[in-house]
């Protein structure tokens, strides 16, 4: 263990006292008297022992049977599933005490009884033998660790300070597993683990007490339960992140705490006296390095966990085992009921169903879909190319009156000469044709007005979307001059809400103007309720309810807030215009709404704007056309193959709430 | 000539995305989709530095001493981490979660103000005959209209209702009287669906119509008269 | 718990910014503008932070040789980045950048949109064959119809001013209004389980 040279036939060694030859099974550890290590003990574990003494007396005495039946302190604490100690087994009766005393950490209940400390002492004794006969060591914190050191036993010092020196010492048995080396020969020292190894194998507390290993000199480290976790765990715990055998551990925690898990269970089960269990059979040490010296190199080291450097405790996965989406029939017969036994065959038949392939019929054909797409696309693209070379073929404009674009009139002609009004131009750029061509009737007759437009956005490309939107209503419209162009405004939501009641806060240096808020567009703005009006020029529908959720509120009675939507946008705002609040006093609409506001103006269009109305009709009803054409053909022949599909006919609700 | 220049690269931009209906995916489209994509991101994070992290963050910090401003400072240096590779990234998660509980408290109070009173209150006032004078319509038409908007909004809310109880020997169903309201309601939704959908392609079919008269304004400068 | 310092501050910063909404009290006023602002300055950072993730993205495969596409965009992003920097927003070289290929591209993708919807359109009925699907292009055909002008004919009068106003605001507004409702209510579960710390979107 020390690493210091040792006469061959040494069993122990001379320097460290650890084993250097492993026991064989069948090899019990023999009992020894311990009464002169008595006082090596630390007074406050005396101290717990002569309480346990009282409280129970009809324990049998120490030394009896604690070799012999010690192979239950490989169970955890606390998860004995035995109501009564039994007489013949005084760790039992330990295990029963100590549930009672649960206001012990963990590390001290292990060490908290007269028979414990016996076995700490047979241990000594044994110099950290490995047996499945000794009770285990709990992991010790290691803050408390140094202060007791000068009452622990010198091995017990020993492995302390050496676990303050970060050195992960394994056992023989345990370096034996790593290194693969031979039995009987002196076991060398296992490689100090760095620090950062270490960290990764540390446990939680409740790891620990779902487990703990069989092992006196298991590395303290390790099996650390310890919150002094270093700097990059106390980072990793803190920012979140748990390694994913950890995470494995965590129905261990919550039986330990709860309910019995199968482990429990086969603890309830009697045992006989040297018949282990096999899940203890398989952790016991010399059993671990005989199978290592015995066969196959082949088989595992588990390299993370509280089972790190053992060899073969876990059977690998194989092929068989990790066979995803099959489960192995298990053994014996299921007794189910007959609904039991219907739900399962529907559950059958709902997988079976889900991987069997859809008929080809009803699969894309991708030349088909070719075709189809070169049809369209070419009869919509020659549609649009159509009015600007005939203008016969230009529809003419529509003479509708919509009542939300009367709505809107009134609420600009409301405006005041020389008013305040803020305009979000708060649309992608792919939406500008539309929404310019819907907007710009009332800009235009705002900026007739001599409204002191504020343009913001909550588009990233806002600031030239802005540029961009007045430049198209005409050249004679220049920023700072006839608006002003506050930009970007971040945040989303957020950005939006603190906007409304705080945008001195928000615009405090905007535009590139140190005196921003001493113009005359801004110098009696402090709310946005100060504004005559908002405009809210949007495609988005999140975007139409972002500021009706965020702004309107902010902008009280008298500032009303008026829309222009795209027809993508329309029926999802349209129930904000409905409300008796008004929450929205006006609606235009896309290019028709943009129209219908000029025509209750009696403004002439333009020839662009005219040739722009005729291709985008012209798309439209060609799009029209060709669903509507197309589209009938299809559902029948749809219908047809449906019907004469050989699959399980499909759930409709199902398909259209799909569609 | 800078007009010109523009112009010309618009046309072919232009041209390039509008071929993806004839020749899909094709060099080209692509070349014109990633220099787009990067163009918007460039802009998008200039912006952002000049519009909202300079003026917010950098000049109180510098030229007016504001030592609060230090907060953000923090906030953004952590944020930034998200960056980076590695575990450091990690001290990301919480600037991501400051943004994420700011939103998060905002949506909830507008959702709340903004949408689920005053929307319930109409979907209630929709039968209110008081209502039928201020608007000038008549009540007759008020009340046909009112109860489709009650009937449509109530069967719609109730088709997105998932909850069913377990009942014994059968499977888990919705209640009857549920299940025959989301019937209903589906009328409603593919309704609603279908003027969305006409209004998405409305909205597209002025893009395109936008984009070729884009390409004819830049051909008619080219074509003799 | 994964990420208890994220959702401490989630938690914290969002039951303020909440209870500031409600109590308008002075001593939360002041609090609930200061978490915003830096909520807005974030949100500024997050953009950027957006944008040089896509440079490293893209950089990482230029390096790979994966990707000439890639290279376009990472000259592309950065010229643009310091052109629009250098000479700040809305100037005019921006203004140039912006109609020159920000607009034209983004303008004629939502075009190609078009041409795609209609297929899709025209292939639905025969996927799914069914009432609702028949209800739903009944619903997108008439409302087009009385969106549009026929050439030599114009607006249809009863389409155009009865049946597709009634169509949009009334069966559609309704159906829209219950979508509404639904969405406010989403929204406000969501927002509860993330102020709540049940839900942890930033706990990656």
């Amino acid at each position: 263990m020390c690493g210091k040279p040792n006469p061959a036939d040494a069993e122990v060694c001379r320097y460290c006292h650890a084993r250097l030859k492993p026991i064989q099974p069948g090899d019990l550890p023999q009992p020894k008297p311990t009464g002169a290590l008595e006082a090596m003990l630390p007074p406050w574990i005396r101290e717990l022992r002569a309480e346990s003494e009282m409280e129970e007396e009809t324990l049998p005495l120490p030394g009896e049977k604690t070799e012999a039946d010690g192979s239950e302190g490989a169970f955890p604490e606390g998860e004995s599933a035995s109501p009564e100690p039994d007489a013949d087994d005084p760790l039992a009766a330990l295990w029963a005490e100590e549930e009672e005393d649960e206001d012990l950490p963990d590390w001290l209940k292990s060490l908290g009884t007269e028979e414990e400390a016996s076995a700490v002492a047979a241990l000594a004794e044994e110099q950290a033998a490995p047996s499945a006969g000794e009770p285990p060591e709990a992991a010790e914190p290691k803050g408390a660790a140094e202060e007791e050191e000068s009452a622990l036993p010198d091995w017990l010092a020993g492995e302390q300070s050496a676990a303050e020196a970060e050195e992960a010492v394994l056992p023989d048995w345990l370096a034996e597993g790593v290194v693969a080396e031979p039995a009987g020969e002196p076991a060398e020292a296992a490689a100090p683990k760095g620090a950062a190894e270490e960290e990764e194998n540390a446990l939680p507390d409740g790891s620990v007490g779902a487990y703990q290993p069989p092992l006196v000199e298991a590395p303290s480290e390790s099996l650390s339960a310890s919150p002094f976790v270093e700097s990059e765990e106390l980072a990793e715990a803190l920012l979140g992140e748990t390694p994913d055998w950890l995470q494995m551990l965590a129905p261990e925690e919550e039986s330990a705490s709860g309910e019995k898990s199968p482990a429990e269970e086969e603890v309830a089960q009697p045992l006989t006296e040297g018949e282990l269990p096999s899940w203890l059979e398989a952790l016991r040490p010399v059993a671990a390095a005989t199978s290592v010296l015995a066969t196959d190199e082949e088989e595992p080291v588990e390299t993370q966990g509280p089972l790190a450097g053992l060899r073969g405790v876990i059977a690998p996965p194989t092929l068989t085992t990790l066979r995803p989406g099959k489960v192995g029939v298990l053994g014996g017969k299921l007794k189910l009921s007959d609904e039991e036994e219907r739900q399962a065959r529907i559950l059958q038949d709902l997988i079976a169903e889900s991987s069997r392939p859809l008929p080809p019929s009803s699969l894309p054909d991708k030349k088909e879909q070719k075709v189809l797409r070169w049809s369209v696309g070419l009869l919509m693209l020659l549609a649009a190319f159509l009015p600007f070379f005939l203008p016969f073929l230009r529809a003419p404009l529509p003479r509708r009156v919509l009542p939300a674009a009367i709505a809107a009139q009134r609420l600009i002609d409301d405006v005041p000469q020389g008013a305040p009004v803020l305009v979000a131009v708060d649309y992608s750029p792919a939406f500008s044709a539309e929404m310019e061509a819907a907007a710009a009737p009332l800009v235009t007759d705002l900026l007739a007005k001599h409204a002191r437009i504020v343009a913001v956005s909550t588009q990233p490309t806002g600031p030239d979307l802005i540029s961009h939107f007045f430049a198209a209503l005409g050249s004679d419209y220049r920023e700072s001059e006839h608006y002003l162009n506050l930009g970007y405004l971040s945040g989303g939501t957020a950005g939006l809400y603190a906007f409304a009641r705080h945008p001195r806060l928000v615009f405090g240096y905007a535009a590139g103007h140190d005196r921003i808020w001493n113009t005359s567009f801004l110098s009696t703005i402090h709310t946005a309720a100060d504004f005559s009006l908002v405009l809210v020029i949007t495609e988005d529908p999140e975007t139409a309810r972002a500021w009706v959720e965020q702004v309107r509120p902010a902008l009280g009675e008298h500032t009303p807030l008026l829309m222009v939507i795209s027809t993508q946008a329309e029926p999802l705002v349209e129930p904000y215009y409905e409300t008796a609040s008004q929450q929205v006093g006006g609606i235009v609409t896309g290019i028709v709404g943009g129209l219908a506001y000029e025509a209750i103006r009696g403004r002439p269009l333009t020839a662009a704007a005219q040739a722009q109305w005729g291709a985008y009709s012209n798309i439209a009803l060609m799009g029209l056309m060709i669903i509507a054409g197309a589209g009938l053909v299809n559902l029948v022949l749809g219908w047809r193959e449906r019907r004469n599909a050989p699959t399980l006919p499909q759930d409709e609700d199902l398909d259209d709430e799909e569609a | 000539m800078a007009s010109l220049l523009s112009a010309l690269v618009a046309f072919i931009i232009t041209l390039s995305v509008l071929s993806y209906v004839f020749f899909g995916d094709w060099a080209l489209f692509r070349v014109v989709m990633y220099l787009f994509i990067g163009a918007a991101a460039g802009y998008g994070g200039a912006v952002a530095l000049r519009s909202v992290l300079w003026p917010m963050l950098f000049r109180p910090l510098i030229f007016q001493r504001q030592l609060l401003a230090l907060v953000p400072l923090l906030l953004v240096a952590l944020l930034l981490t998200k960056a980076l590779r590695g575990k450091v990234s990690r001290w990301g998660n919480v600037a991501v979660g400051y943004l994420v509980g700011v939103g998060a408290a905002v949506a909830v109070g507008g959702a709340v103000r903004g949408t689920i009173f005053p929307q319930s209150v109409a979907t209630m006032d929709a039968l209110n005959l008081h209502l039928a004078a201020q608007k000038g319509i008549s009540p007759f038409e008020f009340l046909v209209t009112g109860a489709f908007m009650l009937v449509g909004t109530v069967t719609t809310l109730a088709y997105f209702h998932f909850g069913a109880r377990p009942q014994r020997n059968r499977p888990p169903q919705r209640a009857a009287w549920i299940t025959a309201l989301a019937t209903v309601g589906q009328w409603f939704i593919a309704v609603a669906f279908g003027a969305l959908f006409a209004g998405v392609l409305l909205a597209a079919a002025t893009a395109l119509a936008a984009s070729i008269g884009q390409l004819w304004q830049f051909l008619s400068i080219l074509l003799p008269h | 718990m994964k990420a208890p310092v994220a959702t401490a501050v989630a938690m914290a910063v969002g039951i303020v910014v909440l209870v500031g909404y409600f109590i308008p009290l002075s001593i939360f006023t002041g609090l609930r503008m200061l978490l915003l602002q830096w909520a807005i300055i974030l949100a500024g950072a997050a953009l950027f932070v957006g944008m040089v993730n896509l440079s490293q993205h893209h950089w990482a495969r230029i390096r790979a040789r994966r990707g000439v596409g890639s290279a376009w965009l990472v000259f592309s992003l950065w010229a643009t980045f310091f052109i629009t920097f250098y000479f700040a927003p809305a100037s005019l070289p921006t203004r140039w950048l912006f109609d020159a290929i920000l607009l034209p591209a983004s303008v004629a993708l939502l075009g190609v949109l078009a041409v795609s919807l209609t297929v899709a359109a025209v292939r639905l009925p025969r996927r799914r064959p069914g009432l609702f699907t028949i209800l739903f292009l009944t619903t997108t055909v008439l409302i087009l119809l009385g969106s549009i002008g026929i050439p030599g004919v114009g607006s249809l009068p009863f389409v155009s001013n009865l049946l597709r106003p009634w169509l949009a605001q009334v069966p559609a507004a309704a159906g829209a209004r219950g979508i509404l409702l639904g969405v406010a209510l989403g929204t406000v579960a969501t927002g509860l389980r993330i102020l709540l710390g049940s839900d942890r979107p930033y706990s990656e």
